[in-house]
């Protein structure tokens, strides 16, 4: 088992984020998280990279427990997601090029092999001839594929993307779910968050329904 | 080009009046930092020569006898308190007055013989605090004409009392370039501060991407020290420099001021020499400036996230 999340709840002030949540994903399986805005999925990415701690239950990722988890190997745990941020999260002053080296410099890969790895996810996303630009010059599925090619190029042992459909128009998005998919059957384990209902339908996965910070549905495929 | 140095030249270039401000303090103090090193080097410098040079003259009696002078001469040898003793005869004192005089005027020289000149005994104390004892001694000395002393700076009347006025000199060079070096380092110790402090106010939502993605605090935090680093042998060379242009500019008027006086080293070799140990121990300060106010900065920075 790759990532388990027992019964753990999430409380922001007065507002339960997370209610007694459960849930195991094994290795290799492709996740969609659904739900209608504030239903709490954001709310289990940021749970997984430790941006936050849960307010009770536990969360176990690769065999550890990430409640017990010191500050200083927070870090370690990042590199070993790959995250596709709703926004991006890319460095605006940097190339795509350089965003993808700044992710392997931090994963501590040696310089030789930068530029094959790099060159590998670029074609796998759609990005070779983009790979070279800033991401101010690139369009909003560009940027996606940039983000998930900068998630990708460290070899993660999940990839994590948080609504990376949420602002494309259907055929942008589907391209984008299709590299998700591929990467996918490449035998990475994929999370994707997302309330698109016909992706979910289109691409066949596991599927969790979150509800006002409770899971209600576990859809297998 | 290392991904960290790339940064760090990339921030420069992006924001030219911080990096200008930063590097013009930083060069400011190191250029007054220089002078004093320099200054504090030359009146050391002078100092010693005054303290080591013989510095009691007895002008003997012409009608003083070789074995007088002798007796006098094997007296001061054995007491204690004495070094640095000499015998300087007619004949010399010549060749040092001419030294000294004719280059200037060399009429003057052509009507001084040896005999107008007198011999002498020339010898230091070893403890300043005796030299007066030994010069009223020699005053009681049948064949001792008159007592002079080398060093006589502003009108001191015992040469305890120059040595003294020197010490003070060194000491107020020494007070106020440290003073003035403080506060050049603060100043420029806060202004690095500010600098990174606003690099890193720009660059917020930059180190929030990176600290997601996996990235340390050292990786987060070594492009930003590595800039002040920048600012700061950039600082100190620019400083260094025009310091060094401007001792060299005005050395021939210090060395014909002092004369014999090594205020500043002569040889060439030398005189580079020692300005390149002031500039490493420059690069050292300015390093160690740059690499405690980004830290400052980035701690504080970095804990309010």
């Amino acid at each position: 088992m790759l990532l388990e999340f027992k019964n753990v709840t999430k409380i922001f002030g007065n507002i339960e984020a997370l209610k007694n949540i459960s849930f195991c994903i094994e290795e290799g399986e492709l996740v969609f998280i659904t739900g209608p805005s504030g239903a709490g999925k954001t709310t289990i990415l940021k749970l997984l990279i430790r941006q936050i701690k849960p307010s009770s239950g536990e969360i176990i990722f690769d065999g550890k427990n990430l409640n017990k988890l010191k500050s200083r190997d927070i870090p370690r745990l990042r590199q070993n997601i790959g995250i596709v941020f709703q926004d991006f999260k890319l460095l605006t002053e940097k190339t795509i090029r350089e965003n993808c080296n700044i992710a392997l410099a931090i994963s501590g890969i040696r310089n030789s092999e930068w530029a094959a790895r790099t060159e590998r996810v670029f074609e796998m996303v759609g990005l070779g001839d983009r790979a070279d630009l800033f991401p101010s010059q690139l369009s909003g599925g560009e940027l996606q594929r940039a983000a998930l090619a900068r998630a990708l190029v460290v070899n993660p042992k999940i990839i994590f993307a948080d609504e990376p459909t949420g602002n494309l128009d259907w055929d942008t998005a589907g391209e984008v779910m299709k590299v998700l998919q591929k990467i996918h059957e490449e035998g990475k384990t994929v999370i994707v968050t997302t309330h698109h209902k016909k992706i979910i339908k289109e691409f066949a996965g596991r599927v969790l329904v979150l509800k006002k910070g409770e899971l209600v549905e576990d859809i297998k495929p | 080009m290392n991904l960290h140095l790339k940064t760090s030249f990339d921030n420069i270039r992006r924001s030219p009046f911080q990096a200008t401000a930063a590097i013009l303090v930083l060069a400011v103090t190191f250029f007054v930092s220089t002078l004093v090193v320099i200054a504090v080097y030359s009146s050391n410098q002078l100092l010693r020569y005054f303290e080591t040079r013989p510095q009691i003259i007895a002008f003997l009696k012409d009608e003083a006898t070789e074995d007088q002078i002798n007796e006098l001469m094997n007296r001061l040898k054995e007491d204690p308190r004495v070094s640095n003793l000499r015998f300087v005869s007619k004949e010399e004192a010549l060749a040092i007055y001419k030294n000294i005089t004719g280059k200037d005027n060399p009429n003057l020289v052509e009507l001084v013989s040896p005999s107008s000149l007198p011999s002498s005994i020339e010898f230091s104390s070893v403890d300043l605090n005796q030299a007066q004892d030994l010069i009223e001694l020699m005053k009681d000395e049948l064949i001792v004409d008159e007592i002079g002393f080398t060093a006589s700076i502003g009108g001191g009347n015992a040469i305890s009392s120059v040595i003294e006025r020197l010490k003070n000199i060194t000491s107020y060079i020494r007070i106020a370039g440290a003073a003035a070096i403080g506060i050049l380092a603060t100043t420029s110790f806060f202004v690095l501060i500010i600098v990174i402090s606003m690099r890193i106010s720009m660059k917020k939502e930059e180190i929030e991407s990176l600290s997601l993605i996996g990235a340390t605090p050292g990786f987060i935090r070594f492009p930003l020290v590595l800039e002040a680093v920048h600012y700061a042998v950039i600082g100190v060379f620019l400083g260094w420099v025009s310091a060094s242009v401007l001792v060299m500019y005005v050395s021939p008027k210090i060395f014909s001021y002092f004369r014999d006086v090594p205020v500043l080293p002569q040889d060439s070799g030398q005189f580079f020499g020692f300005l390149g140990m002031v500039l490493a121990g420059e690069l050292i300060v300015g390093i160690f400036i740059a690499f405690l106010g980004s830290m400052f900065s980035l701690s504080r920075a970095l804990k309010h996230r």
